[in-house]
């Protein structure tokens, strides 16, 4: 069995990463958390009055960078402390779409994301990625939304 | 030759058919300005309420039809770099704008412009700085929309978030949010301006202190008329110089005062005020000298087939170009992204400028804000 665990370092997804272990670690699954950098910020470096372009691109690139280490660390941490061997991937592009990819690639068996409780306002502007990818990911992939954990 | 070849971006054909794109697109969007124009006064009932009613020019048709066009059909990825290009070939036109002014006319206008400036650019940025410190919020989004309320919007949070070291999340909920409150302040200001009887010098004023963002500034003045523009570019000149120093102030506020600066990380301020310093604005500078000097060879904007004549009648390519760019890029998926602490401020700095602004700009009146040009 494969389970993919979507991760971005954000607090709501810790939910997703534990459910993910537990479930490897009970079927014997193979884990592999995906971490996808966006570079939407960087599509704003040529602004018309834009002063210190390449400044701020490598200020960006350097905070995703640090954003996926940490992510990274983080996974590998509660990997250690369950006891579970699992792998980690890093996309660059648009987080639906790589992720997207990623199922259609690698076919795993399910899909694990996290989900932060919205109003109906912040669904509209998150886009709710859980709902739009459970459209998407097809039949041989199932998928689970993982609520995110009260601090 | 080969000096030439470092000049050029090795990836410069991937550039190309969004550039191209966007030339076609404001090509159509010229054309139909005309066309409406033409019909309007030939007494045609629709052109006359599409022309006057709607005030549908080139502006709008370019940028309400870009925003269509992106958020509507499925753009290809393919000309997304080409487009991000075309925007800034405001900058040109900007440049080239310098002939519409004299000296007299930047000492005048750029002065109560100055004034301007000064209270509303920098006491934004005091006040939005303070007010995050206050409520707790954090250096790195109190730095940015600081500056990006303050000054020149999605530019100013380019410049300041290396500075005040922003997250990339505050990043995005700011760079929406100065988005958002920027677009609908372009196409709400224009029609509360001639619903409340602006001229258009005062409306060029009260865009150039209270729109969040250079690109919908620069839109909303020229979409209500010449004289708009012209005040709206002056007073956006004098705003634009200072960039420099309300980033050297957020660096101040936020680091230095803080002692927050890592030990070895070495901060001169001479080369941030350098690298944060808009040099095109020497250019515009340059052709207002050249203008005022009344040099006979290079007549003016007026006087037909001289080479001043020539360069006005490019720049509103520049600015079709370069609006038609702003609109295929003015995406809801973006403004979306507006939110938090950034929207709060955003909400309450736009409201306040406009509200002041339109105060101010009643106050001053008319006359002291009209660019003259001779």
């Amino acid at each position: 069995m494969k389970i993919l665990v979507c991760i971005d370092g954000e607090p709501h997804t810790r939910g997703a990463i534990e459910r993910a272990i537990s479930l490897g670690l009970s079927r014997s699954a193979d884990v592999t958390a995906l971490h996808v950098v966006d570079p939407w910020l960087k599509q704003f470096y040529n602004e018309i009055y834009a002063q210190g372009r390449r400044q701020y691109l490598e200020y960006v690139d350097a905070c995703l960078l640090e954003q996926a280490g940490q992510a990274h660390r983080e996974f590998d941490g509660i990997c250690r402390t369950e006891g579970l061997r699992a792998g980690f991937k890093v996309r660059h592009g648009e987080p639906f779409a790589e992720i997207l990819k990623e199922v259609r690639r690698e076919r795993p068996d399910l899909l694990v994301t996290g989900r932060r409780r919205l109003s109906a306002w912040g669904r509209f502007r998150s886009g709710n990625l859980p709902a739009r990818l459970r459209k998407r990911i097809g039949s041989q992939t199932a998928m689970l939304s993982v609520d995110a954990l009260r601090s | 030759m080969k000096r030439l070849k470092y000049l050029i971006v090795p990836d410069w054909r991937r550039y190309v058919p969004g550039f191209l794109f966007c030339l076609v697109f404001a090509f159509i969007g010229r054309n139909l300005d005309r066309l409406i124009r033409n019909y309007h006064e030939a007494g045609m009932a629709w052109a006359t309420f599409l022309w006057e009613s709607a005030q549908l020019n080139y502006v709008v048709i370019l940028l309400l039809g870009g925003i269509l066009i992106r958020n509507t059909l499925p753009i290809p990825k393919t000309l997304l770099p080409g487009i991000g290009l075309a925007r800034p070939i405001i900058k040109p036109g900007i440049i080239i704008l310098g002939v519409h002014y004299v000296w007299a006319d930047v000492v005048r206008v750029g002065g109560v412009g100055l004034a301007l400036t000064v209270v509303f650019i920098f006491g934004t940025a005091i006040v939005v700085m303070w007010w995050c410190k206050r409520r707790g919020v954090s250096d790195g989004l109190g730095g940015i929309m600081g500056a990006g309320t303050g000054i020149c919007g999605v530019s100013a949070i380019i410049a300041t978030s290396p500075v005040v070291k922003a997250k990339p999340l505050e990043m995005a909920y700011a760079i929406g949010t100065v988005l958002l409150f920027g677009t609908l302040m372009l196409f709400t200001m224009p029609y509360i301006g001639t619903a409340i009887g602006l001229s258009e010098s005062q409306f060029g004023a009260w865009s150039a202190v209270a729109i969040l963002n250079t690109a919908q500034l620069v839109a909303a003045a020229e979409w209500y008329g010449p004289e708009s523009l012209n005040t709206a570019v002056l007073i956006n000149v004098a705003r634009i110089m200072f960039l420099p120093l309300v980033v050297l102030f957020a660096l101040w506020f936020y680091i230095l005062r803080t002692g927050k600066q890592e030990p070895d990380q070495k901060i001169n301020k001479w080369q941030l005020v350098k690298d944060k310093f808009p040099i095109f604005i020497l250019g515009f500078f340059v052709l207002v000298l050249l203008n005022s000097l009344s040099i006979g060879a290079l007549g003016g904007p007026g006087i037909a087939g001289s080479p001043f004549w020539a360069m006005d009648s490019a720049y509103t390519w520049c600015f079709a170009v370069g609006f038609a760019g702003i609109g295929l890029s003015i995406s809801i998926e973006d403004m979306k992204k507006a939110g938090g602490a950034a929207f709060r401020i955003g909400i309450s700095a736009s409201m306040v400028k406009m509200i002041l602004g339109l105060g101010a700009v009643f106050a001053i009146g008319s006359q002291l804000l009209r660019v003259s040009g001779s």
